[in-house]
């Protein structure tokens, strides 16, 4: 059921990613920095808020002209400030709800990952107060039926005996220190509260990205610029509570709804958006709740290395003093809680080696569903069933492309969890005991690897920026890295065909150039 | 692996992309425009807080009674804190349009019972009636105010009560 539901969002995001990566590239891909981009749209909210606050004035009549002035007096700097400032507001809108369907369709939320996307649900009911309240301190029409439909809201729930709303229903009952409480929590208050809140969501993850890549960035901010000088945010007229507001010029991205309460109620308001709420913080626990077991560590094997701590994503590998008598003073330890079975710890372990001619190959940490042993097994028995002159072994990812499809007269296919599962040893293994010709592997896009460092740190073990790095001995030009999501499997397959021609040109393997020099 | 080389239709594809992004910023930002209620009506406001009689009578306390009492409570009036609740209609063209019955707050009874409710009328005269009870012991009546009203389209009136001027029409 939940795979069907996570199927249409799916369906409705690939053209996108697949236009997007046509445009932008893999690494720049929109669609691959929708968290980052949320954060950016954040910080061009904050510095062009900052520059708008040093005008503003809280109070009633102050308000209004303030904004005002800046608009029109000082358009070419205020003006584009402010413009700036609710139009990156509305940005990060859109792109904290694409990230939101983004992560749910992949199902990035789930086993392990829940607790980001448990902590991502509040940050909503921060943003969205954040950009209602920012609308209220303009006091023009717009503010002046936010203010009133707001308090509106609040008086249905059992907090204020008072109602709320009468604060706004003549100007006598106007105060200027109302104007001074919402300037608190639209400046300081709630701000405040969502760094700290983006500050838990990302708190589990190693290397977590918080900022997009330059170009991105660059081409946001400008695309930003552009639309406020063609389209410079402007009030709506002061103001008037002797007038009801009426065909007001919508936000639909903060107010979306509001049209509840005023076609439905507040209590219809508050069920959907609480009810919608816990819906969400609910989804990491619906069924089917199958998770895969974690990461185990074998002390005889573990040398206290650390490269399992560094190359976890999800922080999910500890280093402990060890009191067993063992000559290495630490030893590597894994929460369970944390961990997501990506198999990248044992990647990254020296002693997971095929070479190693112990008469059980274990390796120091290991993953119980697809140990270091069996993956040698299944590469070699993968191997063994392809008798062409030239033999290719294609190592791919569970959660990209389907690489089984590809077994066939020159192709051997083993598939992984994560391609950050594979040590490098395995790609010389291959090559010089196992008589393949070639290694190809694939997996998620550059950017969007389902478990976030996989492909990087493969493509920096291989090109031996990071430990356990490839021997240099092994032939670049008989290992190839083609990227790409399950959409991507015609243009992978034509770069394996591609590498398939280049290997018949090759000579005895051993003869050709080393993979880094 | 990935490429950056320069390529001008891939940089034309971004700059689609981007201004598709805008676009949807810029458009929804401000449309399509909305009325929080069907434009040209206007909004009559009923609102006020306003605190009952009390429910029994307040009585006298005997001079031995308040010997009895401590000298910084000796209150001459022995009153129960119960407020009677506020019986509330209003009438437009002689038809209902709000009739409740408002209970104090308070644990005790004994705060102002609130009245907010948004009326929505079409624009044109109208005779308004309204009627307030806040007394359980005067079942009959205790305030009352009829007026014409001329109602301009998506005009804010604003009917407040106070118990010293009655009903106030803003």
């Amino acid at each position: 059921m939940l795979k069907t539901v996570q199927a249409v969002p799916r369906f409705l995001l690939e053209p996108l990613r697949r236009g997007l990566q046509w445009a932008f590239g893999a690494n720049d891909n929109p669609l691959h920095w929708l968290g980052a981009l949320t954060i950016f749209f954040f910080w061009v909210v904050l510095v062009s808020g900052i520059y708008v606050f040093v005008f503003f004035e809280t109070s009633i009549f102050g308000a209004y002209q303030t904004v005002d002035y800046l608009t029109h007096e000082q358009w070419y700097l205020g003006g584009v400030m402010r413009s700036l400032h609710r139009y990156a507001s509305d940005a990060a809108i859109i792109t904290l709800a694409l990230h939101m369907l983004s992560e749910f369709a992949s199902g990035r939320y789930r086993g392990a990952r829940w607790f980001s996307w448990f902590t991502g649900i509040p940050l909503l009911w921060m943003v969205f107060p954040l950009g209602i309240t920012g609308y209220w301190l303009v006091w023009d029409q717009f503010a002046q039926y936010i203010a009133l439909a707001t308090s509106e809201l609040f008086d249905a729930l059992p907090i204020f005996t008072d109602p709320m709303a009468r604060n706004f229903l003549t100007p006598d009952s106007l105060s200027d220190r109302f104007f001074t409480l919402l300037a608190f929590l639209h400046l300081l208050g709630i701000p405040i509260a969502l760094v700290f809140g983006i500050w838990f969501h990302v708190m589990r993850l190693s290397h977590p990205r918080v900022n997009p890549p330059l170009r991105l960035a660059i081409g946001s901010l400008a695309m930003l610029l552009v639309l406020s000088l063609l389209r410079p945010a402007v009030s709506h007229a002061p103001a008037d509570l002797s007038v009801a507001p009426h065909d007001l010029a919508f936000d639909w991205f903060y107010m979306l709804p509001y049209p509840l309460l005023d076609y439905g109620s507040p209590l219809l308001f508050w069920g959907v958006l609480v009810g919608s709420s816990l819906l969400l913080s609910l989804l990491p626990w619906m069924p089917p709740l199958r998770r895969a077991p974690a990461a185990v560590v074998d002390p005889g094997n573990c040398n206290g290395c650390g490269r399992c701590v560094a190359d976890c994503p999800f922080g999910a590998v500890i280093m402990h003093p060890r009191d067993d008598g063992s000559r290495y003073k630490e030893i590597a330890v894994v929460d369970p809680a944390l961990c997501t079975a990506c198999g990248i710890c044992a990647g990254a372990c020296p002693s997971s080696t095929p070479f190693r001619s112990i008469e059980q190959l274990v390796s120091g940490i290991d993953m119980p569903t697809l140990p270091i042993r069996d993956m040698r097994s299944a590469s070699r028995a993968a191997l063994d069933t392809v008798q062409a002159p030239i033999k290719v072994l294609v190592y791919g990812c569970d959660h990209a492309i389907d690489v089984h499809a590809w077994a066939g007269a020159e192709v051997a296919t083993v598939s992984l969890p994560c391609t950050g599962n594979l040590p490098p040893s395995f790609i010389e293994f291959a090559l010089r005991r196992e008589g393949a010709d070639g290694v190809f592997l694939t997996g998620c896009n550059t950017g969007d690897c389902f478990f976030r460092q996989g492909g990087a740190w493969t493509e920096a073990r291989i090109a031996g920026q990071r430990e356990p790095h490839l021997r240099g001995n092994v032939d670049a030009q008989r290992v190839h890295i083609a990227w790409g999501a399950a959409g991507d499997a015609a243009r992978v397959r034509r770069e394996l065909g591609t590498f398939i021609e280049q290997l018949r040109g090759l000579e005895n393997p051993s003869q050709g150039q080393t993979a880094h020099g | 692996m990935a490429r950056s080389s320069f390529n001008p239709v891939r940089l034309a594809g971004q700059l689609v992309a981007y201004a598709a992004f805008a676009a949807m910023i810029g458009y929804f930002a401000v449309a399509p425009a909305y009325s929080p209620h069907p434009s040209g009506d206007a909004v009559v406001t009923l609102s006020f807080a306003h605190s009952g009689k009390r429910v029994t009578e307040c009585r006298e306390r005997s001079t031995e009674e308040l010997a009895k009492l401590p000298p910084n409570m000796r209150n001459p009036l022995d009153c129960s804190r119960e407020r009677s609740p506020l019986v509330v209609r209003f009438m437009v063209d002689g038809e209902v349009r709000y009739d409740r019955t408002l209970q104090p707050t308070g644990f005790s009874s004994d705060g102002n019972a609130y009245v907010y409710d948004k009326i929505l009328l079409s624009p044109g005269r109208h005779t308004i009636a309204l009627y307030l009870n806040d007394d359980v012991h005067r079942p009959d009546g205790v305030y009352e105010h009829s007026a014409e009203v001329d109602l301009k389209p998506n005009q804010i009136l604003v009917i407040d009560f106070n118990p010293n001027r009655g009903f106030v029409l803003h």
